[in-house]
């Protein structure tokens, strides 16, 4: 079979741009004016290329299901702790036969948040196991005991000890009970994506009837779930490291692509006599200028920050203030070991007098020409 | 003199300096054959702006030793600065006195960080590039952060692992840290990553293009040296749309693309090619399609991952990049060559640059 791109069947065409704005003429005749909507184009359907089309959908199926036959397991726990795909997609998938999956991811988070409760168990101390005993009985016996001068220490009534009794019962869970009570709480979340649309995320354009009807699909595509999980991990601590360590695992190597993208710009003729050392840190400077920019951004000792606060000095003397403090330059000259700071030093200094001096004689000049005017 | 004429004067005055400023700026873009954006970046403004605090006629040029040093200044800030990061981020995931032996022994990882590699052959200069991902649980920022080039040994999985060591021990990670290695689809990567981290971790991106590549007849599998999966209908088609795309790229804006490479050659610039895509960007069209598939009523590992969290998988994300790119000026440029949204004129304009915004005639069949 032979393919050709002249003989284009004008088939079909859209938008509402007239021909003479957009360039076409209508004729199959196009140049560069011509509008990317306004250009023939013919849809062709996988029916349509006859036996190659079924063929090619049948290997790419056949191929799909032989490189992704199953999710992998980062990839169902990171779905269970998505809190959009939690609570509302889990149902949805479970309707649609992929339950097996919905329960294997669950198991799959309940062992992680184990492993994680495991990790991060702490035994109770001794002194902290004194302070376990808070019934009535258990007070009794301790009590009874005159020569334990610590018990009698340790003894408290459980309304002066509350958190003592909390301490009490955290030291006494184990790790998967722990595990547990937190696979518990996430599991059962309930969220108002509508009100959190609205209020957190204040998004006004949202196709609100879908959020209602739990389009889980769109909802995934408008939440913020970083900033959900910004806002509420305080609520799910153990779940929260869980969450990070699966949800910022990236699906490809992407990102290293990009590296390269720029690597390719600054790799051109004209630079090759770049060193290795020169050319990786011109790459990673690049690259990374957003973060360099924000890190700059908090550094107290950046120029901008130097000029904003001479910009906000009301007089010569705050602003010299500023220098001094900018430089760290306390005024002591006989600390700074440079020429340079001793000299910055002198200078302000002398030069605040001088200000000092003109400022005090313009104010006399004023009183004196006020006491004449009156 | 009145205050009015002393405005007038000393704005007068200013916008003289500024007509200068920018006469120079121009004469600097021309002269060093740098692009007309340079005229209006940012950072140059910036420098501008600094400039202005500057007494008269006290500036001391700068000196390429200068210039390195300051450079060499920036990246140990850099480092720094992510140093500081991964201690206190390392510092949110590990509980209080975890010794990571225990989990070495355990079998277990606490990791935290995923790594991306993957090497690069130019004609000049070969590299094996290490990048990272982690998640601040204080601030839930996801960084993305290119971090070093390293010269491995050789091709080798053991060159390679030592050398993304390396550059992974200069910002103080250590190998309890990582929870994840993503590298392409070769054997050798598939072992750096066991080295690495001690498990496979494949890029579904290269994944999808290995499967669209055998399933295209692209790629073939062989059996006692016979070829098995051959289809060659489909790479007839394959080459027929190959064919187009060279056609409306050599004869429909010719003219248009050979000023373009002349342009660039001129100012040092690569030429940028419109024509097919490379194997990544195709694969990740093809993840992106597999994921419509998928939400189609497959539950496939990409709909269950969800868009958010992979790089590439929705065409925006596959065009424009990740957040970091996509803040950075100087490269937004290229966004319109990569947009199939974009006009046919605005594909060309952007492709041809500013030098070619004269009028010309159009380009006919």
């Amino acid at each position: 079979m032979t393919y050709s791109v002249v003989n284009i069947v004008l088939s079909y065409r859209s938008g509402e741009q007239s021909d003479e704005e957009d360039g076409y003429s209508g004729d199959g005749r196009w140049d560069g004016k011509t509008q990317w909507d306004h250009l023939p184009k013919v849809k062709v359907r996988a029916e349509q290329l006859g036996v190659i089309g079924s063929k090619l959908r049948d290997r790419i199926q056949k191929e799909l299901d032989s490189y992704f036959p199953f999710p992998s397991d980062q990839q169902l726990v990171a779905m269970i702790c998505d809190p959009v795909m939690l609570t509302l997609a889990l149902p949805w998938l479970c309707a649609a036969g992929y339950k097996d999956n919905v329960d294997n991811a669950k198991e799959l988070f309940k062992s992680a948040l184990v492993d994680e409760a495991t990790r991060s168990f702490r035994p109770p101390e001794p002194d902290a196991m004194c302070n376990v005993p808070l019934d009535d009985d258990d007070i009794d016996v301790q009590v009874c005991d005159d020569d334990d001068v610590f018990g009698m220490v340790n003894v408290g009534s459980p309304s002066q000890d509350i958190e003592s009794r909390a301490s009490a019962a955290l030291n006494t869970a184990t790790p998967s009970d722990l595990a547990n009570e937190a696979f518990k709480e996430w599991i059962l979340l309930k969220v108002d994506w509508l009100a959190w649309l609205l209020n957190e995320q204040k998004l006004d354009e949202i196709d609100k009837s879908k959020v209602r009807s739990s389009n889980w699909i769109y909802v995934s595509e408008v939440i913020d779930v970083s900033q959900w999980w910004h806002k509420n991990d305080v609520h799910h601590r153990l779940a929260e490291r869980i969450a990070a360590q699966h949800l910022g695992a990236p699906d490809s190597n992407g990102l290293q692509e990009r590296v390269f993208l720029v690597y390719k710009h600054i790799d051109n003729a004209l630079r090759q006599n770049l060193g290795n050392a020169k050319f990786e840190i011109l790459l990673i400077l690049a690259f990374n200028k957003a973060f360099i920019k924000d890190m700059e951004s908090k550094d107290l000792f950046t120029v901008d920050n130097l000029i904003a606060s001479l910009k906000s000095a009301t007089d010569a003397t705050e602003a010299a203030a500023n220098i001094i403090k900018y430089f760290d330059l306390d005024g002591d000259v006989e600390d700074d070991e440079t020429d340079e700071g001793m000299d910055i030093v002198a200078m302000l200094k002398s030069a605040v007098c001088d200000i000092q001096q003109q400022h005090d004689a313009n104010g006399s000049a004023i009183a004196q020409k006020r006491a004449r005017n009156e | 003199m009145s205050t009015n004429n002393i405005h007038a004067f000393i704005k007068n005055g200013n916008d003289a300096v500024i007509e200068r400023i920018h006469a120079l700026v121009a004469r600097l873009v021309v002269n060093r054959k740098a692009p007309l954006s340079l005229a209006t970046d940012v950072n140059l403004n910036e420098v501008i702006q600094a400039a202005s605090y500057l007494k008269p006629g006290s500036y001391v040029p700068m000196t390429p030793g200068k210039i390195n040093h300051v450079l060499i200044s920036m990246f140990s800030k850099f480092t720094m600065c992510v140093k500081a990061l991964i201690v206190k981020v390392r510092a949110m995931y590990m509980p209080v006195g975890y010794d990571e032996l225990v989990d070495e022994y355990v079998g277990s990882s606490c990791g935290w960080l995923v790594v991306c590699h993957d090497g690069w052959d130019s004609m000049i200069k070969q590299f094996f590039g290490i990048s990272v991902y982690w998640i601040d649980l204080q601030s839930w920022i996801q960084y993305k952060l290119a971090l070093g080039l390293a010269v491995p040994d050789g091709h080798n999985a053991q060159a390679s692992n030592d050398a993304a060591m390396a550059v992974l021990k200069r910002y103080g990670i250590r190998r309890s840290d990582i929870v994840l290695s993503i590298n392409d689809t070769t054997n050798t990567s598939l072992t750096t990553n066991r080295l690495i981290v001690g498990t496979d971790g494949t890029c579904n991106m290269h994944l999808a293009n290995l499967a669209c590549n055998h399933a295209t007849g692209k790629r073939k599998r062989t059996v006692n040296k016979e070829i098995v999966d051959s289809f060659e209908e489909c790479e007839d088609l394959r080459l027929a749309v190959r064919r187009m795309i060279e056609y409306v790229w050599n004869k429909k804006a010719k003219s248009r693309k050979i000023n373009y490479e002349k342009r660039n050659e001129q100012i040092g610039y690569n030429v940028i090619k419109v024509g097919i895509d490379n194997d990544t960007r195709i694969s990740g069209y093809t993840r992106m399609y597999q994921q419509r598939y998928g939400a189609s009523g497959h539950c496939t590992s990409t709909l269950l991952t969800g868009s958010r969290w992979c790089p590439t998988p929705t065409n925006y994300q596959m065009n424009v990049g990740s957040p970091w790119l996509r803040s950075r000026p100087s490269y937004d440029q290229f966004a319109p060559y990569h947009s199939r949204h974009r006009s046919t004129r605005d594909w060309l304009l952007a492709l041809a640059g500013p030098i070619l915004l004269k009028p010309r005639l159009p380009l006919g069949k």
